[in-house]
């Protein structure tokens, strides 16, 4: 049922990428000659029009074009970027490690700073460092993700000077080994990954605070209390655990908001990942490069969703029975 | 637990100050929104805040983008909310077309929301209207779900049953009994929208995604950003940041009038 469910999401997003860009005022030969070459002076004659339109294809009926826009895409063909004059596959390609190393960084340290911050105020709970906590987390998370950076990028950067204010890397630099390389290019992630877990953290946080509330009321926990166990036994072998649980499904799910997190974060910083692309792209109007890229985005979201659910179904085992 | 309420009032101070900042504030200064000074000037008594790029007061901008902020998160939340209400009641109190809505919510809420609302955006380069359309399309199934199920407890409830007995009408049940029992989780979910509108929108016309004439504090933030000498003069405290804290203002306030609602309405929400 949920694999259907899935299918329909993929076909939906396979047709807005398919018909988005048709649905655009003018056809895209002008799109190209108006907005990518405006200062080449290009004109075209009639003949060289149609000539262009059948070259990409353009010139079949809409139902031709959706089987070849099928057939391309199974191929790993995503088109050609008229800005980058590039296939997009490998602008993608050389893109996309940034984005995926500073994300997958980012969740993973929020998401495990997220827990045991969660545990160790609900073991709190009621006192006022649980209350203070909680409100603290909660402010942090009302902030746009580019609104934190631009302040990181404020006090460390601009005021104290401590860290780049952007790029991957020091362009130019001479690097004699690759622990060089891997410092200047973790010193240039360090604020946007920073950035990247000072948003996403309260979600992991409530996440993981409401299970272990939820697991101090078990009559495991009073067994384990008459025992004599130490307190300290108790939260990290009885409570963390079953924090843990929610938080492997609200990891998966909240990839795909970070994803997008990480495209505003990514045009503070400079960064060159797959949200600077976006952005050069939308301000080109390069649309192929738009649709491969919001491809990717939504079908990476959509598979760890799809893994979220199966892997928590593995994890608990009172699902596993039932 | 002492109830502190404090935080919460401050936050609604907070709100209603920025909105009147927003709508009276332009009066009290000598520069209209489209008059134009010298670019880039610092601060002066002229300008608090010096002007921008195109020599519009920044101070001035700041309160008329204010406005555009605040009516599309406003706008959005309210249409999305009231329509996810509407549709949870409706779905959770007629079973067989409950059945229809639930598949339509479960097919929007597994599209990404947002990395959607950034690819139609980066389309149509929406205007206001738009938005707003963007926002209350991806916004209502969240709450017509929670709405439902809300309902589909509360339909069960011996009142229903009486004012069933009594004949009242279908209609009747409908709006004066069960809608009014769902009131307390819309208006937690408003709030939370209201809030996520607010950051999406500000996120995308910092992204320059949104049209030119969107004129937010996000849209602020796109223009200070392109401007060549920001870490190295003074635009980043009196261009960059103003707008970036008052994005971080509103968002604050609305989590702790957030916290405050769901706390009052705790009762309500448990049943």
């Amino acid at each position: 049922m949920r694999v259907v469910q899935y299918i329909i999401t993929v076909v939906i997003i396979l047709c807005l990428n398919f018909f988005l860009p048709r649905l655009m005022p003018g056809d895209p030969i002008s799109t190209i000659l108006n907005e990518a070459g405006a200062d080449s002076g290009l004109m075209l004659t009639e003949e060289a029009r149609a000539e262009l339109l059948a070259h990409y294809g353009l010139d079949l009926p809409l139902d031709q074009q959706l089987l070849q826009y099928v057939e391309q895409l199974l191929h790993g063909d995503l088109g050609w970027s008229i800005r980058y004059r590039a296939p997009v596959a490998d602008l993608l390609a050389s893109r996309v490690l940034w984005t995926v190393g500073l994300v997958m960084s980012a969740t993973l340290i929020a998401a495990l700073l997220g827990t045991l911050l969660g545990v160790t105020t609900a073991t709190h709970h009621g006192r006022w460092q649980d209350s203070t906590t909680i409100s603290c987390v909660m402010a942090l998370g009302s902030w746009p993700s580019f609104v934190v950076g631009v302040l990181l990028i404020l006090v460390f950067a601009v005021w104290l000077g401590w860290l780049p204010i952007g790029g991957g890397s020091t362009s130019g630099a001479y690097y004699e080994t690759d622990f060089q390389a891997a410092g200047d290019i973790i010193k240039h992630g360090l604020l946007p990954c920073l950035s990247l877990i000072i948003v996403s953290l309260p979600g992991f946080f409530m996440v993981a605070r409401t299970a272990a509330l939820r697991a101090l009321q078990g009559e495991y926990i009073q067994v384990a209390r008459a025992k004599g166990l130490a307190e300290r036994r108790i939260v990290w072998r009885h409570i963390f655990p079953n924090a843990l649980l929610p938080v492997v499904t609200a990891l998966a799910m909240r990839l795909g908001y970070a994803l997008t997190g990480a495209m505003a974060v990514e045009v503070v910083f400079q960064y060159p990942g797959m949200g600077t692309l976006i952005y050069e792209a939308a301000h080109a109007r390069d649309y192929a490069l738009l649709q491969g890229t919001f491809l990717l985005i939504m079908l990476t979201v959509l598979t760890f969703n799809l893994l979220a659910e199966m892997l928590y179904h593995r994890l608990d085992p009172r699902l596993r029975r039932s | 637990m002492k109830e502190h309420t404090w935080p919460s009032r401050i936050a609604l101070a907070v709100l209603v100050i920025i909105v009147l900042f927003s709508l009276v504030g332009p009066l009290f200064l000598p520069w209209a929104p489209d008059e134009l000074d010298t670019p880039l000037l610092g601060p002066t008594s002229d300008h608090p805040l010096g002007t921008d790029d195109v020599g519009a007061d920044v101070l001035v901008t700041l309160m008329t983008s204010a406005r555009l902020s605040l009516l599309i998160a406003g706008a959005s939340s309210i249409l999305g909310t009231s329509l996810g209400t509407l549709l949870g009641v409706i779905s959770g109190y007629w079973r067989g077309m409950g059945m229809v809505i639930m598949r339509l919510v479960d097919i929007f809420m597994a599209l990404p929301r947002l990395p959607l609302i950034i690819m139609l955006s980066a389309f149509v380069q929406p205007g206001v209207g738009t938005l707003v359309v963007f926002f209350v399309l991806f916004g209502w199934p969240q709450t017509a779900r929670l709405v439902r199920s809300m309902t589909l407890s509360e339909r069960e409830a011996g009142y229903i049953e009486s004012a069933r007995v009594v004949g009242a009408r279908d209609s009747r049940i409908l709006f004066r009994h069960l809608l009014p029992q769902v009131v307390p989780l819309a208006t937690t979910r408003f709030v939370l929208e209201f809030q996520h509108v607010m950051i999406a929108e500000s996120s995308l016309s910092f992204l320059g995604l949104s049209d030119p004439s969107v004129a937010t504090w996000g849209r602020m933030i796109h223009y200070a950003f392109e401007c060549p000498s920001l870490y190295i003069s003074d635009v980043w405290w009196r261009w960059l940041l103003p707008p970036a804290a008052a994005i971080m203002l509103v968002a604050l306030s609305l989590s702790l009038l957030n916290m405050q609602v769901e706390r009052r309405f705790q009762p309500w929400l448990q049943r």
